[in-house]
Order: structure tokens, then C-alpha cells, then sequence
């Protein structure tokens, strides 16, 4: 990989021991993809994600805070896995230990020494900065990455903890991937034969398309007779496709700004081989979820953070229902989305109703330790991809449209 | 001892290691089908599940998922219980990043298809930098 002499001298030391490491890791990732240089980053989204990162991650921070690095990129936070606000609660009652807690608290509070925007979005590019067309991002989290790239032809690849962080500091990320326009052209054609109305739809349509092929080099473009989608339809979209297909990038003809055709989409060159979505495909995703019991201990609207129009329509939607007494209704938000519902009195009505929005963190991450103390076992949800994500964690899981799932929240069952 | 069967030109990075192989028809990802506080496919539906990844090396078709790989290989590895090697078809950014972090050898882009050439419990060597494998049997 070609660097430029301020790299060189980076890479060798002579900035200190911090950006030696965070080139020396930048520089092997470039090697490995055959990366033929760096290129500047906008901004980083870092991940630090405390139950994964375990000792390792706490010790990477501590020591990069010991040297007083900084960073040099605006760099935003993915959630916590606390909502630091309800921390004694979820002690009490919820099965986090004081410990965990201790140590999320730690982790955050490094990442804004270090000089990271206490921001604790995956929707950041919704609720904090659009990314520009065209300009290069080290943004973590699957869902923020696909984003940026798909719905606003941005261009990163997908940067776990280490790397987001190693751009944070450098301002620079290896140009291989995401960063290279002959990788994003699409190659897998899928025409939407039905009528997809709802972010579940959006959401189905994914996950049914993300296992047609899987893999980071698979670029799917949707193309179809159907209603154009709004931004929280395409932010479901590309959610579910990381997290079903592992891809980084997706097109919608008429949508998304790199899909004016299908053939643009496709890079003048249409793939013989068509899939085709009809509504048989997308509801049997629908349908292969069920609870092992008709009793829902959960209904959880997450993964990703919801915006705060998403927030508004759920409220409208319970039209004064109550929550179930044996249920919990459960909203991921970002501290941005929750500072807008407390303006708007959301937040209250919500909170008379009996459900509970959840500030600066996604769920999927805190679930696994919650689920022992609680006795939680089944989830209902409109988002397809929590229930990939707690497929390990020990749930049952059913994934629903929006009124089946507020049925559930306030009836206690799942009848369909 | 000659290697059985050999398989070439992959891309990797890490050092070289030696171990049995778990060998998996399915992806694989860490928030998905781990239990990171155990090292144990967690995952029910997974065809791994109640495997220990620990001193293995793990043959996958393809990885799942985001961040969580990036950080707990290397939160495995301090614990004792981490792979030995990854072997994908085609690896993703994340798990790449995740095992340089970590310190574990990764490989990917084979000429032959791993997951179709390697056993269960195979003993194999994994040569990173030559993109490399070696099975004995």
C-alpha cells in the first residue's frame, strides 16, 4: 500500500504510540484487501460495545487515554449498553450487575475522553449529520454503514471497534471495499412482485433476499412496481440485509442516488439471473417465527434506534390502549430522538400508557444479561433483525407488522 | 508428516497453527450464535451448537454480523477460549479486524472450497501467509 510521507513517519513512530498503532492496525487491514492507499474520513462511528469488547476493549481505551490521544475527525458513539438514566433500576429489577454497569460507564466515559460526540445513535446519519454523496466515513455498525453507503451514497465499509477507532485517531482508513466504485455496482437483481407497506415489509423482504447470497462482495438492487419507500423503510432495508446477508450496500430504483435504473445500478452490466419477491416470500418470513407460547413477555421496537416520527406513529397507534400488566413494551431510542419526544410530550404519554423507551441503547446488546433475573423468554417485534440478534441469547422470538405487534403489547398474547 | 490433502491460495494473516478443525455448513457470527462469555455456540439452530470454539479451528462458509466480532476474539483470547484459526470461503472487513486485533490467524479465498474439502475433527495446519492448509489424516 502506497502512503504518503506523513503515513510513513506516522507508521514508524514519530507521532507517538498511539497513531504508531493505530497505522500499524490500518496498515495490515489495507495489506490484507490489497488496498492501494488511504484515503481521508469525514467523521468515524466508533462501537465500543462493553459486553463484547470485554478486557481487551477497556484496556485498548485505557491505554490510548493514557497517552492522551485524540481524535482528529468529528467521531460519533453507537449505543451503550446501559441506559445510564435508569441504571439503578436496571439493577434492581432488570439483572444488570453494578459491576457491568461500572464498566459500560468506564468505557463511555474514555471514548469522550479521548474526544468522541456523546451521540449513542445506529441513526446517526437520521438524527445527528446526513453523511455527504460521495465522501469517505470509518462508520461502525453494520446498520449505520449500510446506511450511509445505500441511501446516501457514502462510502465506508464496515468498521468494527478497532478500526473505526485506529480512523478516529488517524483521519485516514485503508481505500479497499465500500471505497472503491467497482464495488459498488449491484449483481444480485431482485424484483419486488408485491406490495411491501410497512418497515416489517422492508424488513421481511431482507431477510428473505439477504440468505438468496450472502457475503460483503453481494450488492442487491430492489427494483419493482411498489409504493416508493420513506427513509425509515430503506433504514429497515439495509438494517436487516447486514444482518441476514452480511452486505454493506444495497440499491432501490427511484431511491437510492447511485440507482436511477437498474442498469446505472448495475454498472451498465444487468445480471441474467432474476429473483423474484412475491407476497408468498415475504410473509412466510413472517410466518416461521413463533413463540413457544402464546403468553409475550416482551414486545420491543429496536435494532435500529427508532426516529422520532417512528415514535409518534406507535403512539398513535396505541390510541390509549394500555400496555399489558404481564408485558412489557420496550422502544430503543437515541438521546436526541428522546430529548424531541420529551419536548413534544411523547415521552409522557408514552410513559401513562405503560411503555418504556429505553435511551441510548439498542436492547439487543443489554438482552442477554437481562434475561436470567427477569425470566423474559418471548419477544414480539417488528424488527427482523432482533430477532437474528437474539437468536443466541436464549428468546423466542416473533417477528410481526406494526398492529399485530401492539396488539401483543396490549393484550399480553400473540393470537396470530 | 506429509499432509493428506492441501489446500492453496488464500489470502490470510496471523501465525501459522496447527489444531482440529470444526467444520460448520452454516455462517457464523458472534452476537448471533455465540455465547461470548463461554465460547460455546449458543445458537440452537446453528449446526455448531454446544461447540467450544476453544483451540479449534473454525471452518465457516461465510461470517455473520458486525462490531461484536471485531471486539470479542480478542476478549476470547485474553480468556483462554478463543479460536485457534478461522477458515472462511470469503471472509468480511469485520472478521478480518477482528482477528488481527486479536492476535488470531484468519484465512480466506481458497482455489477449493473448504467447508467441502475439510472434516470434522480434521487435524490441519494453517499456513497464513503462504495461504495455505494443510490436512493430516
Amino acid at each position: 500500500m502506497e502512503l504518503t510521507e506523513q503515513q510513513s513517519r506516522w507508521l514508524a513512530g514519530e507521532a507517538g504510540a498511539s497513531i504508531q498503532w493505530a497505522m500499524t492496525f490500518n496498515e495490515a487491514l489495507g495489506h490484507f484487501f490489497d488496498a492501494p492507499r488511504m484515503v481521508p474520513v469525514s467523521s468515524a462511528h466508533f462501537a465500543p460495545d462493553t459486553r463484547m469488547a470485554g478486557m481487551a476493549g477497556k484496556d485498548l481505551l485505557q491505554r490510548l487515554v493514557d497517552d492522551n490521544a485524540r481524535v482528529v475527525v468529528p467521531s460519533y458513539l453507537d449505543p451503550c449498553t446501559v441506559d445510564f438514566g435508569r441504571a439503578a433500576e436496571l439493577i434492581a429489577s432488570y439483572g444488570l450487575t453494578e459491576e457491568f454497569v461500572q464498566q459500560d460507564r468506564a468505557v463511555f466515559r474514555h471514548c469522550r475522553e479521548l474526544g468522541f460526540l456523546p451521540t449513542y445513535s445506529c441513526i446517526n446519519y437520521q438524527t445527528v449529520t446526513p453523511p455527504r454523496f460521495g465522501e469517505h466515513l470509518a462508520w461502525g455498525d453494520t446498520g449505520t454503514a449500510i446506511s450511509a453507503n445505500s441511501i446516501f451514497g457514502a462510502r465506508t465499509n464496515f468498521e468494527g471497534g478497532p478500526s473505526a477507532l485506529a480512523s478516529a485517531l488517524t483521519g485516514f482508513t485503508p481505500a479497499y471495499g465500500m471505497h472503491l466504485a467497482e464495488n459498488r455496482s449491484a449483481n444480485l437483481v431482485v424484483k419486488i412482485d408485491c406490495n411491501p407497506r410497512e418497515i416489517a415489509d422492508w424488513g421481511a423482504i431482507a431477510a428473505w433476499a439477504g440468505q438468496i447470497a450472502t457475503g460483503y462482495d453481494t450488492v442487491p438492487v430492489f427494483y419493482g412496481n411498489f409504493s416508493s419507500p420513506t427513509l425509515n423503510m430503506l433504514k429497515q432495508l439495509g438494517v436487516a440485509l447486514a444482518s441476514y446477508g452480511g452486505h454493506a450496500m444495497f440499491h432501490v430504483v427511484g431511491a437510492t442516488p447511485e440507482a436511477p435504473s437498474l442498469e446505472v445500478a448495475c454498472g451498465g452490466r444487468i445480471p441474467a439471473d432474476e429473483h423474484v419477491c412475491t407476497e408468498t416470500e415475504m410473509e412466510a418470513v413472517f410466518d416461521r417465527s413463533q413463540l413457544d407460547q402464546e403468553a409475550v413477555d416482551l414486545v420491543v421496537f429496536a435494532a435500529p434506534q427508532l426516529s422520532i416520527d417512528e415514535v409518534a406513529e406507535i403512539v398513535d397507534r396505541m390510541d390509549g390502549r394500555r400496555v399489558h400488566s404481564g408485558t412489557k413494551l420496550i422502544m430503543a431510542v437515541d438521546p436526541q430522538v428522546r430529548a424531541q419526544a420529551d419536548n413534544a410530550g411523547i415521552s409522557h404519554t408514552l410513559a401513562a400508557l405503560g411503555a418504556e423507551l429505553s435511551t441510548g441503547t439498542c436492547f439487543y446488546q443489554e438482552a442477554p444479561l437481562m434475561r436470567e433475573k427477569t425470566g423474559w423468554r418471548t419477544v414480539v417485534t417488528n424488527s427482523a433483525k432482533l430477532v437474528n440478534a437474539l437468536a443466541s441469547a436464549g428468546y423466542s422470538s416473533a417477528f410481526r407488522r406494526l398492529g399485530t405487534c401492539l396488539d401483543a403489547a396490549t393484550t399480553g398474547r400473540l393470537r396470530s | 508428516m506429509n499432509p493428506s490433502v492441501v489446500l492453496s491460495g488464500g489470502r490470510g494473516l496471523g501465525e501459522d497453527v496447527r489444531g482440529p478443525c470444526l467444520v460448520s455448513q452454516h455462517g457464523f457470527g458472534v452476537r448471533y450464535d455465540l455465547d461470548p462469555a463461554t465460547g460455546v455456540i449458543s445458537n440452537q439452530e446453528h449446526d455448531l451448537y454446544g461447540h467450544a470454539l476453544s483451540g479449534k479451528i473454525l471452518v465457516c462458509p461465510y461470517p455473520k454480523g458486525g462490531v461484536a466480532a471485531s471486539w470479542c476474539l480478542a476478549d476470547l483470547k485474553g480468556r483462554g477460549i478463543a479460536p485457534l484459526a478461522i477458515v472462511f470461503r470469503r471472509a468480511s472487513p469485520i472478521f478480518v479486524q477482528g482477528a488481527l486485533f486479536a492476535d488470531i490467524a484468519i484465512m480466506h479465498g481458497l482455489k477449493d472450497d473448504p467447508c467441502g474439502i475439510i472434516r470434522m475433527d480434521d487435524d490441519a495446519g494453517v499456513f497464513p501467509r503462504d495461504g495455505r492448509i494443510e490436512i493430516y489424516r
